[in-house]
C-alpha cells in the first residue's frame, strides 16, 4: 500500500514540476496594475512612496532582516542582474532593487546597517504595518509573521518568494519566481525594458 | 567468481570485526567516520546568522544529527529553506538522518544552521566553534570561519553564474 502511495505521489510531483519547474519562471501580466498610494521610509529615513517609483524600473521583493539564508542570496543575485543590465543600459534604465522589509519591529533598527552590508545602491523600506500591507497587496504579495518557537524568541516570516517588476509608470507589470537564475532574469528584463521603451 | 570471492571476503571481515559495545562507540570513533568540509558563515549585520558546511558519513551505519551547539550563539537550529506554492519560509528539523556513504550539504537556499543571538560581535576573519551531536551520543566539533559572501564567491556576478 505504501509503495502505491509513493508511486502516486511521485506521479503527482512529477506532473507538478513538469507544469511549473520547466515552465516559465517569468510572467508578464496582461494588464498592468497601477500601485496604490503608500508611504514608507527607506534605510536613510527618507520617505519612500509612489513618487519614488515613477520614472524608473524597480524590482521589489518581500523579505525580513532576520532571514539569514534566502534573502541575502536574493539580494546578491539581483545585484548580479543589475551588473548584467549595466552592460546594456545606461544607469537610469537599470532597475532599482527594493527590499520590502515586512517585520518592522525587528527590521527598522537594523535596516540601515543591513542594506549597507550589501550594495549602497539598493533600497530597503519598511514602516507602519498598514502601509506595508498596502504595498504588499498592491504587488499581489503575501506575508505572515510566525509565532516564536519554544524556548527562543525567534519567529519565521513566510512571504511571497517572487520578485515584483514595477514599470516607470509605477505599475506592476511582471513577476519573477524563485529560484532566480541570473542569466534568465537578465535576459527577461532586457527584453522587457527594450519593449516598453518603444511602446 | 571474483564477485563471489569479494562477497565472501566482505562477510568474513564482518565476522572478524570485534563487537563494539554501545558505550565504546559513543566516545570512540563515530567522529572519525564523519567528515566536515567547506564550513563557513556568511557575515551579516543581523542577530540571526546562517551556517553552512558539508557533512559526509563514511561509516557503514546511518547516523542521526539531533543537536547542534555553538558557544558563540544562544541557540542553533537545523533549518531548511522552502518555497511552497510561491511562499518562501523555513522549516526547523528536529533531526536529520545521514545514510552510510551519504554527503549532506548545508548550503544557501537549502539546509542551513540557523544561529541566533551571537554572544559577541562577529565579523569577517572570526572563527566560530560548532559541535554536532548525534543520536548515538557521538559528537563532532569543528570551526567555522566567518566570510563575506563576496569573499566566498568572488564578484557578485560570479555568484550569479554559480547555480
Ligand atoms: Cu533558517
Amino acid at each position: 500500500m505504501r509503495v502505491i502511495w509513493a508511486l502516486v505521489s511521485c506521479l503527482i510531483l512529477c506532473g507538478f514540476s513538469e507544469a511549473h519547474g520547466s515552465g516559465e519562471r517569468t510572467r508578464i501580466f496582461k494588464d498592468s496594475r497601477p500601485l496604490p498610494e503608500f508611504s514608507l521610509l527607506d534605510q536613510h529615513k527618507r520617505i519612500y512612496d509612489l513618487d519614488r517609483l515613477k520614472g524608473r524600473w524597480t524590482l521589489i521583493f518581500i523579505g525580513f532582516t532576520s532571514c539569514p539564508d534566502v534573502c541575502p542570496v536574493t539580494l546578491m543575485k539581483l545585484e548580479a542582474v543589475r551588473a548584467e543590465l549595466g552592460l546594456q543600459f545606461s544607469p537610469s534604465r537599470i532597475p532599482e532593487i527594493v527590499f520590502l522589509a515586512v517585520d518592522p519591529q525587528r527590521d527598522a533598527p537594523v535596516l540601515t546597517e543591513y542594506l549597507a552590508h550589501f550594495h549602497p545602491d539598493n533600497v530597503g523600506i519598511t514602516g507602519p504595518v498598514e502601509q506595508i500591507d498596502t504595498l504588499v497587496s498592491g504587488i499581489g504579495g503575501f506575508y505572515r509573521l510566525g509565532k516564536p518557537g519554544r524556548g527562543n524568541a525567534h519567529y519565521d516570516v513566510t512571504h511571497t518568494a517572487a520578485i515584483a517588476v514595477i514599470s516607470p509608470k509605477a505599475e506592476l507589470v511582471a513577476e519573477i519566481s524563485q529560484p532566480l537564475d541570473v542569466q534568465e532574469v537578465s535576459k527577461f528584463l532586457t527584453r522587457l525594458i527594450r519593449k516598453r521603451k518603444r511602446s | 567468481m571474483r564477485a563471489l570471492l569479494a562477497v565472501c571476503t566482505f562477510a568474513i571481515s564482518l565476522a572478524m570485526t570485534p563487537w563494539v559495545s554501545g558505550a565504546d562507540r559513543e566516545d570512540v570513533d563515530s567522529t572519525s567516520e564523519l567528515t566536515i568540509a567547506d564550513a563557513w558563515q556568511p557575515d551579516a549585520p543581523s542577530l540571526v546568522r546562517a551556517g553552512y558546511f558539508t557533512l559526509t558519513n563514511t561509516s557503514s551505519e546511518e547516523v542521526t544529527l539531533v543537536e547542534v551547539m555553538s558557544s558563540a550563539f544562544e541557540s542553533v537550529e537545523i533549518h531548511r529553506s522552502v518555497v511552497v506554492e510561491g511562499i518562501a519560509g523555513m522549516e526547523a528539523l528536529d533531526r536529520l538522518s545521514i545514510s552510510p556513504g551519504e554527503t549532506v550539504k548545508f548550503e544557501p537556499e537549502s539546509l542551513h544552521l540557523m544561529m541566533q543571538k551571537p554572544k559577541r560581535r562577529l565579523g569577517e576573519g572570526d572563527h566560530i566553534d560548532v559541535a554536532l551531536v548525534f543520536g548515538n551520543g557521538a559528537t563532532k566539533s569543528f570551526t567555522m570561519p566567518v566570510k563575506t559572501r563576496r569573499a566566498k564567491y568572488g564578484s557578485a556576478s560570479h555568484e550569479g553564474h554559480h547555480e
